[in-house]
């Protein structure tokens, strides 16, 4: 297909092939209804390894969960690495003295196309089938080095492209999907529930390809568990949530904390005394109605969560109205929707919940 | 007849330069090592180095004590030349020019010396070379086709190095380096052996 992007006058020629490190540009109005750009995720990094957004720009540090844009471009040291989930489709580990750039990461209809520029280094490609929006999606996911362009239509390999022999091509070693699991098992250790992201109907693909790559969540994980500490007493180590229910754990002057919950509005008793099944059920509405664009938009839903039930401990002597925090808490994260329907069908969703579960209750 | 006298003249003169010039190595002005010397400049060390032409001796020594102990603890290069020959990396009685030009022999054996690879009859017989550990290497599939005389470009050192990684455990270079007690007092070319050394006999 013709990539809808021009050079802009930064762009930049490496060696024989073209690195584009121009933002995609659409050229054509009919493509800018289709056309959506896409981003990379960073999910694990191991020693030093910096990226830039584009080449102009300053390097800096890596983190979990960075977001990168179209552009950017990554670079690792010796023993180190950088794992990747680009755009909806690929997971891409950037190994040792590696120079990476991703000039062009964007979903054109049914088609997500993807470029990775190899300067030097060794990179593992694992490229996914996925379903976006109940579409199969084509794979159009090219790899440039400096003398090959490889395609890949769904399937995995690594890259090496060093000065000694040019461009070699090998299996997918295990790290990839080893990676995959550990940052999933890192991120959603509070939702993960039996039958919830991996039913047919989870149409993330992400997700569904992370859950691919180690079958069902471990029985361990089906349990939402976390634990915060409270400073008040300094005898309270850990509050516990376990099936709905809170279970406190070396007590001493929180004891009114559950009668405290039931004087509350019938909204926030809901949500408070449930907090594990009502952002569960939540989380499977949003997922089937209007789905998570990416890694990042999951986190961040499992933040809020987490800052729900973090509010919910430490009620007593909150002044106001603690259901309009948590709908705060909620209307912040329906902001990570792109367009304004979205936004406002996220927000109806969990007042629909509520209606629901209150039987109609406003 | 004077032409012709003229003509011997420059035809020897020629001859000298090629085989004085030809035999000498290439120095560089300066090494990237002394513009990134910590190991938190390692990331704009390789990319510098990667850059280069040719891989200075002092370059290289860095970016072998970067690999294997994720730092260079020495300060300048007499420190470095001095711990990579008590770490069998180089021949004990080899002394390159900092800024010269790193031998391929010499790469070689370090990493020969990191990978803990024992070779063949002759090498374990007679020791670690530069000939044989390049010869090594080439069988192995870490180097291509080179002579232990033969130079590096910094993007060759730095594919060199990442080959030497790969072949590396995960919890670093081989225990099994060879002391200095290991390593046979010989000409630092190395060309003291003739005849193969692959793996599976001579």
């Amino acid at each position: 297909m013709i990539l809808p992007v021009i050079l802009t006058p930064g762009a930049t020629v490496e060696g024989a092939s073209e690195f584009i490190v121009a933002a995609a540009q659409p050229v054509a109005a009919p493509f800018l209804s289709r056309i959506r750009q896409l981003r990379a995720l960073v999910i694990d990094v191991k020693g030093r390894s910096q990226w830039r957004p584009a080449a102009d720009q300053p390097w800096r540090d890596a983190k979990v969960n960075d977001l990168l844009p179209v552009g950017s471009e990554i670079r690792t040291g010796f023993r180190s690495s950088m794992a990747l989930r680009v755009g909806r489709n690929a997971t891409v580990l950037v190994d040792r003295s590696t120079v990476l750039s991703l000039p062009v990461m964007l979903r054109d209809g049914d088609t997500l196309v993807t470029r990775a520029g190899i300067r030097r280094g060794k990179v593992e490609f694992k490229v996914d089938d996925v379903r976006v929006d109940d579409l199969r999606m084509t794979n159009d996911f090219e790899v440039l080095t400096p003398t090959t362009t490889l395609s890949v239509r769904g399937t995995g390999f690594s890259v090496r492209w060093g000065g000694l022999n040019g461009a070699e091509i090998e299996a997918l070693s295990a790290d990839v999907f080893a990676i995959e699991v550990e940052y999933l098992v890192s991120q959603f250790r509070l939702l993960l529930r039996e039958g919830g992201v991996t039913r047919d109907a989870q149409p993330d693909p992400v997700l569904v390809a992370l859950f691919n790559t180690f079958q069902q969540p471990l029985p361990s994980l089906t349990e939402a568990e976390y634990t915060t500490e409270m400073s008040d007493t300094g005898t309270l180590q850990a509050l516990v949530v376990k099936e709905g229910r809170r279970v406190e754990s070396g007590v001493a002057g929180t004891e009114t904390t559950e009668e405290m919950v039931n004087t509350l509005s019938p909204e926030v008793q809901l949500i408070c005394n449930n907090l594990t099944e009502f952002f569960g059920a939540y989380r499977d509405e949003l997922a089937g109605e209007l789905g998570f664009n990416s890694f990042g938009q999951l986190s961040a839903f499992n933040d809020m969560a987490v800052d729900v039930a973090a509010f919910c401990n430490n009620l007593e002597g909150f002044q106001g109205d603690p259901f309009d925090v948590i709908i705060a808490q909620v209307a912040a994260f329906c902001q990570t929707y792109e367009t304004a329907a979205e936004i406002q069908h996220c927000e109806s969703l969990f007042h629909s919940l509520i209606d629901n579960a209150l039987g109609g209750h406003p | 007849m004077r032409f012709e006298d003229a003509r011997r003249a420059g035809v020897r003169a020629c001859l000298v330069v090629i085989v004085l010039g030809g035999c000498a190595r290439t120095v560089l002005d300066s090494s990237v090592v002394d513009e990134y010397p910590g190991a938190e400049m390692e990331l704009d060390f390789i990319e510098h180095v990667s850059e280069q032409r040719i891989i200075s001796t002092n370059d290289a020594l860095h970016g072998l004590f970067l690999l294997t102990d994720g730092n260079d603890a020495a300060a300048n290069y007499e420190e470095r030349l001095a711990e990579s020959k008590r770490r069998g990396w180089l021949p004990k009685n080899a002394d390159p020019v900092a800024n010269a030009s790193m031998k391929v022999g010499f790469a070689a054996m370090a990493g020969c010396a990191i990978l803990g690879e024992k070779g063949g009859l002759t090498m374990r017989v007679f020791g670690p070379s530069p000939r044989y550990c390049t010869r090594e290497l080439v069988f192995l599939g870490i180097l291509p086709e080179r002579t232990e005389y033969q130079s590096l470009s910094g993007l060759e050192f730095i594919d060199f190095l990442g080959r030497l990684e790969d072949g590396l455990p995960e919890d670093g270079p081989s225990d099994e380096l060879p002391g200095p007690e290991d390593l046979p007092d010989r000409d630092p070319s190395g060309d003291s052996h003739t005849g193969g050394d692959r793996r599976g006999g001579i």
